[in-house]
């Protein structure tokens, strides 16, 4: 099932002018072979893929060395055999679609890129996280939930940023604190005794 | 980032994340947060680690004012935290040692803290309560300028790896019984010593850093040192206690150290480890030692060059290796004894790893030319080698260019690189 998948993609990619090229004599004829294995070959073994299945029972296809590489918690689950390839796919129930997704294009982002200069990395990861509270949130939960340490520290940062060196008002406007919760004498007390922080 | 219609998510991640934001917070935005509404009015209050800087208060031109503000907010915080503090560390230069520095640190010792860092102002220096001593759980203790007097009954911190005393008021013996009762102790820097006598025993120790006038330095237990960083300086008396003393520093120092990754040397060391009598052909062999820098060696002195030489040819996967000598204008000797080069250099000596020379404020004395000599000789895969010649000796710069260029080399790569100002 993989192999087939794996087929169709490169089939999609490859040009026509490759296709008709690829033959090879068998028994004294020539004939035509499989471009898709013959762009294998070039490449290296397959790359072995692994399943997500996000909360709304949507599967993402992503390949294992991506997700070994940065989540703790998939990388336990292979290395102590509970993932089974051919059959199984990994239920990850409390991140929806839209979230999982972010979060493996953060992990083959970080894979694939790992040796570009910090500049452009920090310029992706701002732009990454160029979203509302609610997805920063989500991103938040994913990422803690399947234990992604630097997408972890990336938001930590984010968020740190939000408060430090900034007024009260305006955190609270980041944050949407609509109702600081506090009696009115104590707001106007901490007012009082804390003026420049506001 | 804020929109209109999104809710209040932030404040509702659970604790163990909040914590981990405010963690990263200074201290002052960190404390902030409880005005910022009344869920966050405590969140801040059991993060573990508390780390207090110049900036924690705002800052005034009276120094006083400054210092006062600064013991209350701390007092304060600590009245306020609840749950246990892995980490205490106050580096304010204008804090001066006062009484509520020791209730501090009776509330430290009664609440789990693991990393403690006290530096204070220049002022008198404080003197640290007993109850540092009933911490069990500490694992990194670093002081700057204080008085450390471990009681009789003291049996050692079980769980410290990493001690720092910097110009810390402590006695022989209560060092040398604090070092050998810490029996995890894998990290150890003393500075700002005066005229100590030392002797280590520190079975797990990997990193050492000693600064100061010590007038002896024994490593009686240290087999895991991987990495020694030694500045020297010398007094008077050590000078003269080093004239009368026979045993060999080398051996003392360097003898049980066989799994040396990196040895750096500063000011005196080198003519440290040539008092004594000559070891001769050394009995061990350093085959991790990869990186050697010794700063400030005499090279009219026969036997800091022997000490040098036995380093280098005891090394052989020595990888890089940076020389400095001691600068001084070379004055007309007599003639030195160039046949010790023939004597001690084989042929057959090799240093087939070593890559990387650096050789800074050089003379052209000519030993400092044998060296070289030496080096270029017997390093098949060296690549480069710089030399950086004295800044007081401008004439002599031609002669050591025409020496140089005579000399033969192993390596056909080796690029050799003189730096002229």
């Amino acid at each position: 099932m993989e192999l087939l998948c794996i087929r169709q993609w490169i089939s999609g990619l490859l040009p026509t002018w490759l296709s008709a090229w690829c033959i090879k004599p068998v028994g004294g004829a020539l004939v035509r072979q499989e471009p898709e294995y013959i762009l294998l070959a070039l490449m290296g073994s397959p790359l072995k893929k692994i399943m997500l299945c996000s909360s709304e029972k949507e599967i993402f296809s992503v390949e294992e060395q991506v997700m070994v590489q940065h989540s703790v918690i998939i990388n336990n689950m292979i290395e102590d055999g509970s993932y089974n390839h051919e059959e199984s796919k990994i239920p990850l129930d409390c991140v929806d679609s839209k979230t999982l997704k972010k979060v493996i294009d953060y992990c083959t982002h970080h894979t694939h890129h790992h040796n570009d200069n910090q500049e452009d990395l920090e310029a992706w990861d701002a732009q990454f996280l160029n979203v509302d509270s609610n997805g920063l949130y989500d991103l938040l939960m994913a990422a803690n939930y399947l234990e992604i340490r630097n997408l972890l520290d990336l938001i930590y940062g984010t968020i740190k940023n939000m408060i430090k060196g900034k007024k009260i008002d305006e955190i609270r406007r980041i944050f949407n604190i609509k109702d600081h919760g506090f009696t009115p004498e104590e707001e106007e007390q901490n007012r009082k005794e804390y003026p420049h922080f506001y | 980032m804020g929109d209109a219609l999104g809710s209040d998510l932030i404040s509702d991640l659970p604790q163990s994340i909040v914590e981990s934001i405010l963690v990263r917070l200074p201290i002052r935005d960190a404390v902030k947060t409880s005005i910022l509404s009344s869920k966050w009015r405590y969140k801040w209050a059991s993060i573990t680690q508390l780390v207090f800087d110049e900036k924690c208060v705002d800052s005034c031109s009276d120094r006083d004012v400054v210092e006062k503000s600064v013991v209350k907010f701390i007092t304060r915080l600590l009245f306020l935290h609840q749950g246990p503090i892995h980490k205490f560390q106050i580096t304010i230069s204008y804090l001066q040692s006062c009484p509520e520095i020791d209730q501090w640190i009776l509330f430290l010792s009664r609440n789990d803290i693991k990393e403690l860092v006290l530096e204070l102002g220049e002022g008198e220096f404080f003197r640290i309560p007993s109850c540092l001593f009933n911490c069990k759980k500490l694992s990194r203790l670093e002081l700057f300028r204080c008085e450390l007097d471990p009681p009789l009954s003291f049996k050692g911190f079980l769980c410290l790896r990493s001690l720092n005393l910097h110009q810390v008021l402590i006695s022989p013996d209560a060092i040398e019984g604090l070092i050998s009762n810490c029996p995890l102790l894998e990290s150890l820097s003393l500075s700002y010593f005066d005229s100590l006598a030392l002797s280590i025993r520190a079975p797990n120790l990997k990193y050492l850093y000693l600064e100061g006038e010590f007038r002896d330095i024994c490593l009686d237990d240290t087999p895991l040192l991987v990495e020694i960083s030694v500045a020297m300086y010398m007094t008077d008396d050590i000078a003269e206690h080093f004239e009368q003393s026979a045993s060999c520093n080398f051996l003392k120092f360097l003898g049980g150290v066989p799994n040396l990754e990196r040895l750096v040397g500063h000011i005196y060391f080198t003519k440290y480890l040539s008092i004594g009598n000559d070891p001769g052909c050394l009995p061990i062999i350093y085959k991790n030692l990869e990186i050697i820098e010794l700063n400030q060696v005499s090279f009219e002195d026969m036997k800091e060059i022997l000490v040098v030489l036995r380093l280098i040819t005891s090394s052989p996967n020595l990888k890089e290796l940076q020389i400095s000598g001691s600068s001084n204008i070379p004055s007309a000797t007599d003639a030195p004894d160039l046949d010790f080069w023939e004597k001690e250099c084989s042929s057959k000596c090799r240093l087939s790893h070593l890559r990387v020379v650096q050789l800074t404020d050089m003379c052209g004395v000519p030993h400092e030319m044998e060296l070289i000599k030496f080096l270029l000789a017997s390093s098949p895969v060296l690549e480069t080698m710089s030399i950086i010649p004295c800044v007081y000796v401008v004439e002599s710069q031609l002669k050591m260019l025409t020496e140089l260029v005579k000399f033969r080399r192993a390596s056909a790569k080796a690029e050799i690189v003189f730096v002229r100002e």
